[in-house]
């Protein structure tokens, strides 16, 4: 058995280094000795299967009361109030609420990102749906359509950085930004473009001006790994 | 005791610790395991590990045999967890098992309350090592380590030897106590004032989170003489000295931090309630204490920390304090408003008040299990026992003491990267003038 020089304990035979300042464990004795690599040490090495959480219930129950919810209205709009189709608003916020939240608690291994594609997609469905219902579809074109396809690719976006770049919550927050300072400008142009038929921007210039220099701050934090640290401990989180 | 105030007789408050539905008997979970099922996560499960170090290796056939035997006799282990519209319950489990695995890396493992046939207890084996892992739903240190010490007399005798019933050891050919099932909390939930939650914010360690679900032990291993003649250096007992160490090195820590404000670190520790009122229940019997330091009010040195954490608890833990402790806990589940809301509501609320209050009220955790007492003649059999309180439900470290003749093993169990409380610990330790032997899975 060896002593760790810089704690002054001593390690278990299998140890390598100290597992409290990592220091190795270099025994002069046994330099050219296979023992210390060897030898079993007092933990299992192989590592265990996390079972999955099932969430069966919580996606039943949300089923049954999303299920009940359009059913009602939708016998309500057939048989009692049946002047208009007022249950299809309804019952489409019904699917877009399941599709969002349900298929992954019956079916985990369903990729995240095809969720989100159905969930989108159903999203466009049920505003298509509402401007069939309602005179004239500009709006839908030039407006509805044109937003929601840019959440989508922004969300996209977050989820790519999020999982190939990094989770941490400064990450997250810088993600947010650049998100948020892209869909300002976009929605502004959008909404010119369809009230005065010309872009004039001028809100979403402040509101990408703040996110960009929010998203520079956070970028030099993430980029100098010292700050980072810093800025992590010194605010308690 | 309070002569004053009128406890519950025994006999009344185990006829409420369970109901009998057709010919199956169905436990309510006691006052502390109601909190534990609502923090479960696809990476936490309140579980904790408790394990026995032979002399001998472990033959799983003979040791799934001992658990066959035993686990009859703790019918509260037995056990599945069952939803119901306004609380949760305990069912009698019938299914096989559960059944002796070989043991992993990374124990303590999220325990799903619905695969592997329900069961809320593992029984884990490695070399000459038996590990208990039990969800603590089931019942506090005290009752898992009554059924370990059970276990493992009965696998001894299936050896051929001849072991006693002593002690934790129980007689497995008896039929369970009324009182072991009962919720003792209820009984002793009558003080006449509510002292109020501690709620203040305290020094969290943050480290680099270990990827899903890694887990990673340090066990200290010393001679309980030494720890002893350093405590008694320092005037006072083997807990209040461990507690000291612990809250110096998280002191340290804070300062390597360098924080732009500095806050008080505080150890939650658990206290045995059956040492202040008299139970033999072996589910949840426990409350929380808080010894602190507020570096805010000045720098402390070794013996100022030690001298405030003495006075803490000669203050704190008497049966007058735990009383009203346990009667500010009751309240809130005896309210009759509480108890008609539905499940899913009271667990959304506990969870984020756990999130938001509870679990920022603690720097780390510290639980001491004492020294264990074994018959005679089971000691020569025994090597040591080891406590591990099991992930912790935000990034931090905990630590678990426990000893065992000359032997006291303090595990210190993480999901995070760095080691700087545990270093600071055991340096103290070894400048203190104990010998320290370090195991560790890292």
């Amino acid at each position: 058995m060896s002593y760790c020089v810089q704690c002054g304990v001593k390690l278990e035979q299998s140890l390598k280094n100290c597992p409290l300042c990592h220091t190795p464990v270099i025994n002069p004795n046994e330099l050219n000795v296979t023992t210390l690599s060897n030898s079993a040490g007092p933990f299992a090495t192989v590592k265990g299967e996390v079972e999955p959480m099932k969430k069966h219930d919580i996606g039943l129950w949300l089923t049954l009361v999303f299920g009940s919810t359009a059913l009602a209205c939708g016998i309500l709009n057939l048989f009692v109030f049946n002047h208009n189709y007022w249950s299809i608003p309804v019952i489409g916020a019904c699917i877009i609420i399941w599709l969002f939240f349900c298929p992954r608690m019956f079916l985990p291994q369903i990729p995240v990102s095809v969720n989100l594609i159905a969930s989108a997609v159903s999203v466009i469905v049920y505003e298509l749906a509402i401007t069939l219902m309602t005179k004239g579809d500009r709006w839908f074109h030039e407006l509805v359509l044109p937003i929601t396809l840019v959440i989508m690719v922004l969300t996209a976006l977050y989820g790519i950085l999020y999982k190939f770049v990094s989770t941490s919550l400064i990450a997250s927050a810088l993600y947010l930004f650049i998100d948020a300072a892209i869909l300002s400008v976009a929605v502004e142009c959008f909404v010119d473009r369809f009230l005065k038929q010309e872009i004039h921007i001028f809100w979403s210039a402040i509101v990408f001006s703040v996110c960009a220099v929010i998203s520079v701050a956070l970028i030099a934090i993430l980029s100098i790994r010292r700050l980072r640290e810093t800025v992590r401990k010194r605010l308690h989180f | 005791m309070n002569k004053t105030i009128l406890d519950k007789n025994p006999t009344e408050n185990t006829e409420n610790a369970f109901k009998h539905i057709g010919n199956e008997t169905w436990y309510p979970l006691d006052l502390s395991a109601i909190v534990y099922p609502t923090l479960q996560r696809k990476d936490f499960s309140s579980v904790y590990r408790l394990s026995v170090l032979l002399k001998e290796e472990i033959q799983p056939d003979i040791l799934q045999k001992a658990v066959e035997m035993t686990l009859p006799r703790f019918p509260t282990y037995k056990v599945a967890m069952r939803k119901g519209l306004f609380w949760r319950f305990l069912e009698p489990n019938h299914r096989p098992g559960p059944f002796v695995q070989k043991d992993v890396r990374n124990f303590c493992m999220p325990m799903s309350f619905k695969s592997k046939g329900r069961w809320l207890i593992r029984i884990y084996y490695h070399g000459c090592r038996i590990a208990l892992e039990a969800h603590h739903s089931l019942g506090d240190g005290t009752g898992g380590m009554t059924l370990l010490h059970t276990l493992t007399a009965v696998y001894l005798r299936l050896l051929g030897h001849d072991i006693p019933n002593k002690y934790m050891v129980l007689d497995i050919n008896k039929t369970p106590h009324p009182e072991e099932l009962e919720d003792a909390y209820l009984r002793y939930s009558n003080a006449k004032y509510r002292p109020p939650r501690p709620m203040e914010k305290t020094y969290r360690i943050r480290g680099t989170l270990e990827p899903f679900f890694t887990f990673q032990v340090i066990d200290g291993i010393m001679s309980v003489k030494d720890v002893m003649t350093v405590a008694a250096k320092y005037k006072c007992t083997v807990t209040e000295y461990l507690n000291s160490v612990l809250l110096y090195a998280l002191l340290q820590k804070q300062k390597d931090d360098k924080p732009y404000k500095e806050l008080p670190v505080k150890i939650a520790m658990p206290v045995n309630l059956r040492r202040f009122f008299p139970s033999k229940t072996l589910r949840n019997f426990i409350t929380m204490i808080y010894p602190s330091i507020d570096p805010r009010l000045g720098d402390y040195t070794f013996e100022e920390i030690i001298k405030q954490v003495h006075h803490y608890m000669r203050y704190y833990i008497n049966d007058k304090f735990l009383r009203g402790d346990i009667t500010t806990n009751a309240a809130t589940q005896q309210n009759p408003f509480i108890r008609v809301v539905p499940l899913f509501i009271k667990d959304m609320v506990v969870r984020t008040f756990y999130k938001k209050v509870q679990d920022l009220n603690s720097s780390a955790g510290l639980t001491n299990m004492g020294a264990m007492k074994l018959p005679e003649e089971m000691i020569p059999f025994i090597d040591r026992f080891d406590i591990y309180m099991g992930i912790p439900f935000s990034p931090r470290t905990n630590c678990a003491i426990i000893s065992f003749q000359d032997t006291l093993t303090v595990n210190f169990a993480s999901c995070i990267k760095e080691t700087d409380v545990e270093r600071y610990f055991f340096i103290k330790l070894v400048e203190d003038g104990v010998h320290v032997t370090i195991e560790s899975n890292r």
